[in-house]
């Protein structure tokens, strides 16, 4: 028996750019929640944002939200399943909403195994702070508070997920929705800590399309086996979030089935 | 008929655990007790004590000068001289000398290991306690025969110098305040219990993970404090009673999300115990110093309850009553303690009863806005998983659904509304029995105006020395009509606080209440009978 689709719209005003990344991942998203919808009530969904231009999304998105504070989403998120675990509990939040301010929340989820999904609209800069450098922006990204440059390297956050203990790590592409579509719900479906980086282009501060156009190939067109911790592991180590001369793998890198968090507590 | 004991010796060896068995001990002969513990912040090493005074009478403080001193080291007879009196009796370790001192063999089971089975025997003894009336605690320890053997040659090894009899065959119920916080959270509705360990907040935490499955609730301890009130935000959303627990440095972490509680109206109850600030300050030590801080704490407007109580009985009932009041109002709603409330062992009657509050909710008619507009500014609850109807909550401004929103009329729209709240919660509490509490001699007109767990120690005090005594147990909506009524007629007024810079009496005189004096205490100790008397019989 068919679903009745419900409009997934709140009507408010949508105020990203125009072209911006965050809406072929909002438009990924809610294709995902639809075809879930055959299995999983609407009401069942509950949506957290961090703070930034990603964090928008849950004021648009028609579903249970909790629009919570810069780089905290996580450890909310985590208090929502714990009350009540069969809600699907799913997180939006930025590179540096959760890799800067929130990183220590997003560690010890994967390290729980708590049953949420994270998932991370990494445009490589703060944007709404209009265009800092983040955690993953390259070092030669010059940012308003590094004008000539970073003096750091970016970090690689599917290798310190995949270190954490999370048990579903996968990276997608804003451009490409209907493979990014599939990924997220894969994410939702799977029983554990889901995480996925979603390299999402600001049209404003850090345009990235060309680069993942051309960079980017899936990893299920590949012989990569995501049961095995190791390839994952060197899969992630592939691009550096630096260099703009390699490939980028973009699919599942991991996924496995442990018990968890609360079934644990 | 009282007695006021001190115990010394070295951090591990015991001497909370000996103060606890001789606690329960004279309980169940009926007396009233009250143990102070003295530790410094480490494991082994240091010197620690507790101090225990007990009396036929109800009693709620210790003395400074003591009438037995039991010196389980040398250092403790150094550390205690100042604490004699000229007939104080001295009990000290067979190994060191002190003139005039009983010496007794006070043995561990183990190198290292705790002395307290001896020093209950000695005690025992000493007050004419039969033998019999401490076996069922050694009895009850681990290897139970080296501890009996090492309990009976304590005990014979000194003589008689007391007869404490048995004054009723009713034993007396002994708490600490964080047990009385841990069970009032739990019969108020308690559904998730979430902290990082700081002391002296952490025995609520060890409390109830020890006894979460009889209790029936969950216990999380997360990466910092930060995730800890996040969590707790994320449970009440989903519609289950959640608590933290913590210290000042630990509650500085929490106050981004306090105001978040403020802002999406989600129910939330902090339990802050203060300890000696400022920064890691003295970590077991007692202090009265947060108060303004938890008054103010976070950005922005929003309204807040603050419980102050004042010992274990009123600990159970506001710990209880902060649960019923966090969702009546869906604010965050603070238990304020500290050291003295927290870990001092009271003689208390609490009569368990289950109170869990049925909050505003949604009646499952229309369209759902978690932040409609009321008369009372009280939002109807409804929580995620309901069906045909979204939960939006949010740290943003926002309109009555939850979406964000910066139009100016819409912005002061909410800000109205919260401050309706507000005004709801106001008329709610002032006029709340327990608002203010009036003690001492009400007929007087030499007032203690006090707060916290000063409770015991000035409620003596006053009896004796003829004072009224005023504290209020809501410290947020302030009840500070009432407490103008109470000292209207008064020729003097007194403060009475554990804080150097005297924050409850800067408190007081934002509200227009002046005091003539302030005696105040801030070195890490609570006031000391004998000392407080002293320092009130000058004015
Ligand atoms: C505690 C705190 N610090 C700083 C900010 C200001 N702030 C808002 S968004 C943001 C960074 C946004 O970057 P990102 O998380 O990558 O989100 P994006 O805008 O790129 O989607 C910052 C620093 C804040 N809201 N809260
Ligand atoms: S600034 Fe960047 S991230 Fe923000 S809406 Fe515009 S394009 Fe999107
Ligand atoms: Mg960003």
């Amino acid at each position: 028996m068919a679903v009745a689709k419900k409009s997934l719209y709140t009507g408010a005003e949508i105020t990203w750019c125009r072209l911006c990344g965050n809406f072929g991942l909002m438009s990924a998203f809610g294709w995902a929640v639809h075809e879930l919808a055959e299995t999983i009530p609407y009401e069942k969904f509950v949506i957290l944002s961090g703070i930034g231009c990603h964090g928008k999304i849950v004021d648009y998105i028609d579903l249970n939200s909790f629009y919570s504070l810069h780089g905290r989403a996580v450890p909310t998120a985590t208090g929502i399943k714990l009350a009540n675990p069969e809600l699907k509990v799913i997180c939006f939040v930025g590179d540096g909403d959760i890799y800067a301010e929130g990183i220590s929340h997003l560690v010890f989820a994967a390290k729980r195994n708590t049953d949420i999904t994270v998932i991370v609209h990494n445009n490589r800069a703060y944007s709404l702070t209009t265009g800092q450098f983040a955690p993953t922006s390259p070092s030669y990204f010059k940012g308003k508070s590094t004008p000539y440059g970073s003096p750091e390297d970016p970090m690689n956050p599917l290798a310190i997920m995949l270190s954490s203990g999370a048990t579903f790590v996968a990276r997608g592409y804003a451009g490409f929705t209907d493979h990014l579509k599939n990924i997220i719900k894969e994410a939702i479906l799977h029983k554990g800590f889901s995480f996925v980086d979603v390299l999402q282009p600001c049209v404003a501060f850090y345009n990235t399309y060309d680069l993942y156009n051309r960079q980017t190939y899936r990893l299920e067109q590949t012989d990569h086996d995501p049961s095995d911790f190791e390839k994952a592991y060197s899969k992630a180590l592939e691009w550096d979030y630096n260099r703009e001369d390699v490939k980028i793998p973009i699919g599942i890198f991991y996924r496995v089935e442990k018990p968890t968090y609360e079934e644990r507590a | 008929m009282e007695l006021n004991i001190i115990i010394g010796g070295k951090a591990g060896a015991g001497i909370k655990e000996a103060g606890r068995m001789f606690a329960r001990v004279i309980a169940n002969l009926g007396y009233y007790v009250f143990v102070d513990v003295d530790y410094p912040s480490l494991i082994r090493g240091g010197h620690n004590f507790v101090n225990i005074r007990f009396s036929d009478k109800k009693i709620m403080s210790v003395k400074s000068k003591a009438d037995i001193i039991i010196a389980t080291d040398g250092r403790s007879i150094r550390a205690h001289e100042k604490d004699a009196k000229e007939d104080t009796v001295w009990v000290i370790n067979e190994k060191e000398r002190r003139e005039g001192a009983i010496r007794a063999p006070f043995k561990e089971v183990a190198p290292g290991f705790f002395k307290s089975s001896s020093v209950l025997g000695v005690l025992l003894k000493l007050l004419g306690i039969p033998l019999e009336e401490g076996l069922p605690l050694i009895l009850s320890l681990p290897q139970k025969e080296k501890n009996e053997s090492i309990y009976r040659e304590a005990y014979n090894s000194v003589s008689e110098v007391y007869k404490i009899r048995k004054l009723s065959e009713t034993k007396r119920e002994l708490l600490t305040g964080n047990e009385a916080i841990a069970l009032g959270a739990v019969d108020g509705g308690l559904d998730i219990y979430v902290a990082y360990p700081m002391t002296p907040a952490s025995p609520v935490l060890h409390y109830l993970a020890k006894n979460k499955n009889e209790l029936g609730i969950k216990v999380v301890h997360p990466e910092n404090e930060i995730s800890v009130i996040n969590m707790a935000l994320g449970i009440s959303y989903a519609g289950k009673r959640s608590m933290v627990g913590t210290s000042g440095g630990g509650f500085a972490l929490m106050t981004e999300a306090l105001s978040l509680s403020g802002m999406a109206e989600i129910p939330l109850v902090i339990y802050e115990a203060q300890r000696a600030g400022p920064s890691t300050g003295v970590p077991t030590y007692t202090a009265q110093s947060d108060l303004l801080f938890c008054l103010f704490a976070g950005h922005g407007d929003f309204p807040r309850i603050v419980l102050a109580p004042g010992d274990a009985e009123e600990a159970y009932f506001l710990s209880r009553e902060a649960l019923n009041l966090a969702w009546k109002f869906q604010v965050p709603v603070l238990l304020l303690g500290d050291k003295t409330l927290g870990e001092s062992i009271f003689t208390a009657e609490i009569n368990r009863e289950k109170r869990v509050e049925k909050p505003k909710l949604w009646n499952g008619n229309g369209d759902y806005k978690r932040y409609e507009i009321t008369d009372d500014g009280i939002s109807p609850l409804a929580f995620p998983g309901t069906e045909n109807i979204t939960v939006k909550v949010t740290s943003y401004e926002h309109d009555e659904r939850g979406i964000t929103v910066e139009d100016a009329l819409l912005v002061k729209k909410m800000q109205d509304k919260r401050l309706k709240k507000a005004e709801t919660i106001r008329n709610y509490m002032i006029n709340e029995d327990y608002a203010i509490k009036i003690e001492g001699n009400p007929q007087s007109k030499r007032v203690i105006i006090t707060w916290g767990s000063n409770k015991g120690v000035v409620n003596e005090v006053a009896e004796e020395t003829g004072y009224k005594v005023i504290r209020p147990l809501i410290l947020e909506p302030f009840p500070h009509e009432r407490i103008k009524g109470e000292i209207e007629r008064a020729e003097k007024v007194i403060g009475v606080e554990c804080s150097a810079s005297g924050q409850f009496i800067r408190l007081l005189s934002m509200y227009g209440i002046r005091v003539d004096a302030n005696i105040k205490k801030y070195d890490g100790r609570p006031f000391y009978k004998d000392e407080l008397k002293s320092l009130i019989e000058r004015y």
